[in-house]
């Protein structure tokens, strides 16, 4: 299949005539990476379609960079890879002619992509010339560090997402699904509001209002020590390890707690943070990116209120609730029947077939068996009858043989 | 005195029979003691055969502690110097026989010991059958002979044939039968195969003999039709023994009908003379037919661990429920063995230890709540956790080493049998390409998830939930009300120990493997991919050279064992 190597006169080292514009750079990405040989698709629907153009500039980059190692001319190969790599250097540098770099230049820029990342790949499509295989899985392992790595280093800066912040707090994924798609974004938001209105419900059913246990429970205890000390220890854990990895930054230390720059907002400087990088790469203001995490956190506390208000409060809402909304809420009651559907498709017929097989195994295959003794049995009870015991029957059938014995000699003589 | 070791070994436990015998009937409760004392004493020599083996062939696949009696030797009047008839006593132990020997010395005296409460009745006559058993068994493991392999194969059918027939079940006169005539019919044909095979033998070394290691280089001068024959010959014997499906029907019946120390020998150590005897004679004596069958037996393999461990499931009894979940494991076993892969022939053979210890503690904790209850039926049992809390410990243990939970002894072997037959379409450890591939792995998988479905729902039922007793289960008839509600010392002691070898060899395979390897490589992966036989010659001439000359180079470096189990070619 035709590579960018067949470009190599109009794009190549001394191809380029004058330097690409913008749009053209553009346009040029978004050929390769929609009309290129991959068996997957570049930047799918569901890459926001801010970042697509972005997707394309990264990809085409390295679909030269690959193409270029791998169906040029094998004797050309390390210096075309030189060539490509003295073009990303005038790239950082602000020189810029290749349609490619051309195009990629912006979204380096945009997204603060590291130069290390790139020319980590070119050095393993060098490698690429020389080793075909790798004795030792730490070559390999290295191999992939400086190729599949990269590439996913690069991705990931697109999509927004530090790639190392390990802070996936639930507020960090409702405004990462904001950003991303405001559908998925405000389903988060009310499933927030549903956890925190149902984690309540329970909390104020078993530890407030009347009391009431099972007859069977006669004198309700506080838990042993052996179930109050990991609780604890989890309590600690639920507690403070959202602070983990925050690094306050900049915020006073004896600053109000929810003043701009505070505590608060410090905490949730992590989700804010990507969620101003998503917004901006999607090309949209940031203006209102403050309000979310708060909103989210709002969200929960509303949840609560309402589950104390039901639940507490007034209890009779949640039983008619439960009456006025009948099929349905049986149907969500039974978990959708799933248990139900499952226990008769799938164990219901296997147990079915199971019984089968017990019947088939003991009728046919054993019946079978039995037949094949048929054979034995059926003549052994005809010459039984022959074993007599008595003396004389033996004499008499020794005479009877041994007269049969004499005439067929004396016939065949 | 070494080269009588083995000798000794096998034989030690018929040392005790005449001191049983000898018993006064007024003492005849001693007779338990005698076979326990003889049975733990085979126990040590076998220690010591398993400490001599290591020091002298440890990861060699050599024989070791070989001993060769001409039992009878005749020349014909052809004037040749060896002689023409010789039937042999050959024994030796290699790095597949030595763990079977060990399991079998394990689990004899433990099944003694189990019997200690429950034989109540004839007990001389009991456990001079038991130590008659053991000896049997060790017989054939270590025959290197095949007439010889022969007699010590029919020997194990008649005592278990009387312990089944005199101290079994209600219907124990036709289990007993049954399981007689059965076995009996397929060792018969055996005997013409290896009949058949001496004559062959005398044609072309001008020997009538039996002896293991001149047979197995007659495979080049069998024709492939011949193999065919033969192997099925042998097929009759040893698929009705695993059993393979469909020849499994008297399995269920004489589990059900047989004493505790019945079903624990016959599931943890009978049924793998079976897969043994195609270890060790069907699959090196005739690799053309291995070849041709081995798709074929991998199928009904398959087949056998999806159908039985669906009839498991359904059963109420559920002595039957373990019976027919041996028959769905050693489905496991068979299709290791015939993806003639280092991994599935060693996971194939660890399976064969790893089934021993789990079914047969299985069987042992079944008959301590049948010796309290006299029932077996799930209906009449239920929440016994609450009245037996250490017997549910060992309940669960066992099951869970059944269903291969990883960490326990199970699912090493599994692992592997798997492992084997999915890459069995692959030179991954050196050999050529062998006769399955993934489809087979992809299906039987799914026996796995049957094998946990009616592991629990047994357990579930009998262990968890309300309490539930029989009514009448301190019937004067059988006196054993003696036994306190949970298991004693004694019991608990039996369990304890097969759940340490259970938890050893989940952890730590490594000493069986490495010493399995090399001798299923040397002695039947190399012969079964040689094909020495015309038609291979023919057929692919270059490739068998080439691949000889491979595996001698491959032989000829010094190996670190184990390593090509894990890691990727290249």
């Amino acid at each position: 299949m035709p590579g960018v190597v067949t470009e190599l006169g109009l794009y190549g080292p001394r191809g380029v005539a004058r330097p690409a514009t913008l749009a053209e750079g553009r346009a040029y990405c978004r050929r390769l990476a929609c009309s290129h040989y991959e068996n997957f698709i570049v930047a799918s629907l569901l890459v926001p379609a801010g970042l697509r153009q972005h997707m394309y500039n990264v990809y085409a980059w390295c679909r030269w960079a690959d193409d270029l190692a791998d169906e040029a001319e094998p004797s050309e190969a390390l210096a075309l890879l030189d060539w490509w790599q003295a073009e990303l250097a005038a790239c950082y540098e602000g020189r810029v002619r290749h349609p490619v770099l051309v195009a990629l230049a912006e979204t380096i820029e945009r997204f603060g992509l590291e130069r290390r990342h790139f020319e980590a790949l070119l050095s393993a499509f060098r490698q690429d010339q020389q080793v075909a295989r790798y004795e030792t899985r730490e070559a390999l392992l290295d191999y992939c560090r400086r190729s599949a790595a990269p590439v996913g280093r690069l991705v990931l800066a697109l999509a927004g997402v530090a790639p190392l912040s390990g802070f996936w707090s639930k507020d960090e994924i409702v405004v990462a699904a904001m950003a991303f798609n405001p559908v998925l974004g405000w389903l988060a938001m009310l499933t927030a509001l549903l956890t925190a209105f149902y984690t309540f419900r329970m909390i104020f059913i078993a530890f407030f209002g009347a009391e009431r246990t099972p007859p069977e429970a006669e004198h309700p205890a506080e838990s042993g020590r052996w179930m109050t000390f990991p609780l604890v220890l989890l309590a600690v854990g639920a507690v403070f390890a959202g602070y983990l990895g925050v690094t306050f930054g900049g915020a006073h230390p004896f600053a109000g707690l929810f003043t701009p720059g505070g505590r608060f907002q410090a905490f949730l400087a992590g989700p804010l943070d990507s969620y101003r990088l998503a917004l901006e790469a999607s090309g949209r203001h940031a203006e209102h990116s403050t309000v979310l995490p708060y909103l989210a956190a709002g969200l929960s506390i509303v949840g609560i209120l309402a589950a104390w208000f039901v639940y507490l409060r007034k209890p009779a809402i949640a039983e008619a609730a439960a009456r006025s909304s009948g099929p349905v809420y049986r149907l969500v009651y039974r978990k959708y029947y799933v248990d139900e559907v499952y226990d008769l498709l799938v164990v219901g017929v296997a147990w079915l077939l199971g019984l089968f097989l017990y019947f088939f195994d003991r009728y046919v295959i054993d019946g079978l068996v039995f037949t094949a003794t048929l054979v034995p049995r059926t003549v052994g009870f005809f010459t039984r009858r022959a074993q007599l015991g008595a003396l004389q029957g033996y004499a008499l059938f020794m005479v009877g043989l041994s007269v049969l014995v004499v005439l067929a000699v004396l016939l065949t003589a | 005195m070494e080269s009588w070791l083995l000798t000794i070994m096998i034989f030690l436990p018929l040392a005790g029979i005449p001191q049983i015998v000898a018993l006064d009937d007024r003492h005849a409760g001693k007779a338990r003691h005698i076979a326990l004392a003889v049975s733990l004493l085979s126990l040590a020599v076998t220690c010591y055969v398993i400490v001599l083996f290591a020091c002298r062939a440890w990861g060699t696949g050599e024989q070791a502690l070989e001993q060769r009696l001409a039992l009878m030797a005749l020349s014909d009047n052809s004037g040749a110097a060896g002689p023409a008839f010789q039937a042999l006593y050959h024994v030796s132990v290699d790095g597949i026989s030595v763990w079977l020997i060990a399991l079998t010395a394990l689990i004899s005296p433990l099944s003694i010991w189990g019997s200690y409460s429950y034989i109540q009745e004839r007990q001389k006559g009991y456990y001079s059958l038991m130590l008659l058993l053991q000896t049997a068994i060790m017989g054939v493991f270590c025959a290197r002979d095949l007439l010889l392999f022969y007699v010590f194969f029919d020997l194990t059918l008649i005592p278990l044939f009387l312990l089944i027939g005199i101290w079994g079940g209600p219907d124990r006169r036709y289990a007993a039968f049954k399981f007689f005539i059965y076995t009996m019919t397929g060792s018969v044909l055996f005997l013409g195969g290896i009949l058949y095979l001496a004559w062959r033998s005398y044609q072309v070394n001008h020997v009538f003999g039996f002896d293991l290691d001149m047979l197995y280089g007659l495979a080049p001068s069998l024709s492939a039709e011949e193999q065919k024959w033969l192997f099925l010959a042998m097929f009759a014997a040893f698929a009705i023994k695993v059993p393979l499906f469909p020849f499994h029907t008297w399995l269920p019946l004489a589990h059900t009908e047989a004493p505790t120390a019945g079903s624990v020998i016959l599931a943890g150590l009978l049924l793998k003379l079976g897969t043994y005897g195609f270890l060790r004679f069907a699959v090196p004596l005739f690799p053309e037919a291995t070849w041709f069958f081995a798709p074929l037996l991998a199928g009904l393999a398959i087949v056998g661990i999806i159908y039985t461990a669906l009839v498991a499931w359904v059963q109420d009894d559920f002595k039957k429920l373990i019976a027919y979940s041996s028959v769905s494991h050693l489905g496991f076993c068979m299709l290791g063995l015939f993806s003639l892969k280092v991994a599935g022939l060693n996971g194939s053979l660890l399976y064969m230890v790893n089934h021993g210890l789990s079914t047969g503690a299985l069987f042992l904790v079944i008959g301590m709540i049948y010796e309290r209850y006299h029932t077996r039926s799930m209906k009449d049992i239920g929440g016994l956790a609450q009245r037996m809390p250490r017997l549910a410990f060992f309940m669960v243990f066992f099951a869970l080493a059944s269903v291969a939970l990883p960490g326990l002894n199970g699912f090493v072997s599994e692992f592997l049998v798997l492992l084997g037959t999915f890459v069995s379409n692959s030179t991954y450890d050196g050999y050529p390409l062998g006769p399955l591939d993934y489809r087979y792995a992809v299906v039987a998988a799914l026996g796995i998830i049957l094998g946990a479905v009616y592991m629990f729902w047994w357990l579930r039922r009998v262990l968890f939930g309300p309490l539930v007793e029989p009514r009448n289960n301190h019937d004067p008839e059988h006196g054993h009300s003696f036994l306190p509600p949970d298991i004693n010392a004694r019991e608990t002691s039996i369990l304890a120990v097969i759940a340490a070898a259970c938890l050893f060899l989940g952890v730590y395979p490594k000493p069986l493997l490495t010493s399995m390897e090399p001798a299923l490589r040397s002695s039947v992966l190399n012969v079964v991919y040689t094909r020495p036989s015309a038609v291979a010659r023919q057929e692919d001439q270059r490739h068998t050279r080439s691949l000889s000359e491979g595996l001698n180079t491959q032989h000829a470096g010094p190996r670190t064992a184990f390593t090509p189990l894990f890691s990727i070619e290249g």
